[in-house]
């Protein structure tokens, strides 16, 4: 099973659709992208993602202190019931509140 | 196809390079299992096991047990985030900080906030996290404190064969925030009563319909053979995922860590009766 990373850039939101397994074996193809300049929000749908797994929710954590960094708002749309689950247990949600919410 | 592979193979083995990466690798696994499989502290009563199956030749699971001054016993789970090599390096970077916080922490909270506090910066630059529940149980007691730091929640299976999934204090994974204070639960336990710990390797092995072995059936399973020895359990489990993954190759690093009550001491029975009771709700 492969990932297709598909974004688009309107105005100045920045979206990313991924569609399939995102894991050890395809992470790269979700670290590849760019994320354009002037960019002030990003989203990004999990609605097509079959799987995630530790290394996939590195990615995830990396963009979050990526847009902390450069002052990017960030969203996560279309997540299942087992990913969100997920997001909770490990702490996603909770660092996305103390760093995309701060001084905001 | 099957001969170019085999050439490709034998060019490997002439390859002294290939040689040498092999020769490292295999004391990586050593090293690793050594250090997995270290003494158990000695107990006076109940049980503890521990057992990590790493997915490649060397994995990013960790257990540890530490006997603290005051006779309880210190043990932390985890999970570093990816697989192989890279996550082994961290697993080992995971154990010098459990190693050096335990000796020193109050707590499983204070432990994992040193630890978070050691590893942060490192696991920032490396773009990477582990997820860690860490706990101190007293057998003498049954008093048995908890902090998490992003991982699944341990699965109580009590001696009237009552099965719950712990209550997570949902503390953030180690490498996520800086500075993490880490709430803690406590729970005393009774006589024969199980506690599981486990990683995802576990619930999320997948049979060649590509289902996941998941929770719904894990813990039915610890229910119906709670009353056995940890080890025995241990076989059980492991024998049960083998059965079901169908031979297929592991997905990812399979860690289990269980703990057994044995008999409480008598010593301030009343007291601890009471404590009990206040922490019947969990």
């Amino acid at each position: 099973m492969t990932l297709k990373v598909e974004t688009t850039i309107k105005e100045s939101v920045f979206t990313i659709i991924l569609k399939g397994l995102i894991d050890y074996s395809t992470v790269d193809e979700f670290n590849s992208f760019q994320v354009p300049e002037n960019v002030s929000r990003i989203i990004v749908s999990f609605k097509e993602v079959d799987f995630i797994d530790s290394t996939g929710i590195g990615s995830v954590l990396t963009l979050i202190h990526f847009a902390s960094d450069h002052d990017i708002q960030v969203e996560f749309v279309d997540l299942d019931d087992s990913t969100r689950e997920l997001f909770e247990t490990i702490g996603v949600f909770k660092v996305m509140e103390a760093l995309l919410k701060e001084g905001r | 196809m099957l001969g170019s592979d085999t050439a490709s193979h034998i060019r490997h083995e002439n390859d002294p390079d290939y040689t040498t990466l092999l020769r490292e690798i295999q004391l990586a696994r050593n090293i690793q299992r050594k250090l997995l499989n270290g003494e158990r502290p000695p107990l006076r009563s109940g049980e503890i096991s521990g057992i990590s199956i790493p997915a490649r030749m060397i994995g990013g699971d960790y257990f540890d047990f530490y006997p603290l001054d005051n006779g309880k016993i210190r043990f932390i789970i985890g999970d570093v985030m990816g697989k192989g090599i890279p996550a082994a390096m961290l697993m080992i970077l995971t154990r010098g900080a459990f190693r050096s916080a335990a000796g020193s922490a109050g707590s499983p909270g204070e432990t994992l906030t040193a630890m978070n506090n050691a590893m942060y910066k490192d696991l920032r630059i490396l773009n990477s996290f582990v997820t860690v529940c860490c706990a101190d149980w007293d057998p003498r007691t049954g008093q048995f404190v908890y902090a998490n730091g992003g991982h699944n929640s341990p699965i109580l299976v009590r001696s009237q064969n009552r099965t719950m999934e712990l209550p997570n204090p949902k503390g953030v994974m180690l490498g996520g925030l800086s500075g993490q204070v880490y709430i803690e639960n406590e729970i005393y336990l009774q006589q024969d009563d199980l506690i599981f710990f486990y990683t995802d390797g576990v619930i999320e092995a997948q049979n060649r319909a590509k289902q996941m072995y998941k929770i719904d059936r894990l813990v039915p399973l610890l229910k119906e053979h709670a009353d056995k020895q940890v080890s025995e359990i241990e076989s059980i489990v492991v024998e049960e995922l083998d059965h079901y993954t169908e031979g297929l190759p592991q997905r990812d690093d399979i860690t289990i860590v269980m703990l057994k009550m044995g008999r409480r001491l008598k010593i301030g029975r009343r007291m601890l009766e009471c404590r009990i009771k206040r922490n019947e709700d969990v």
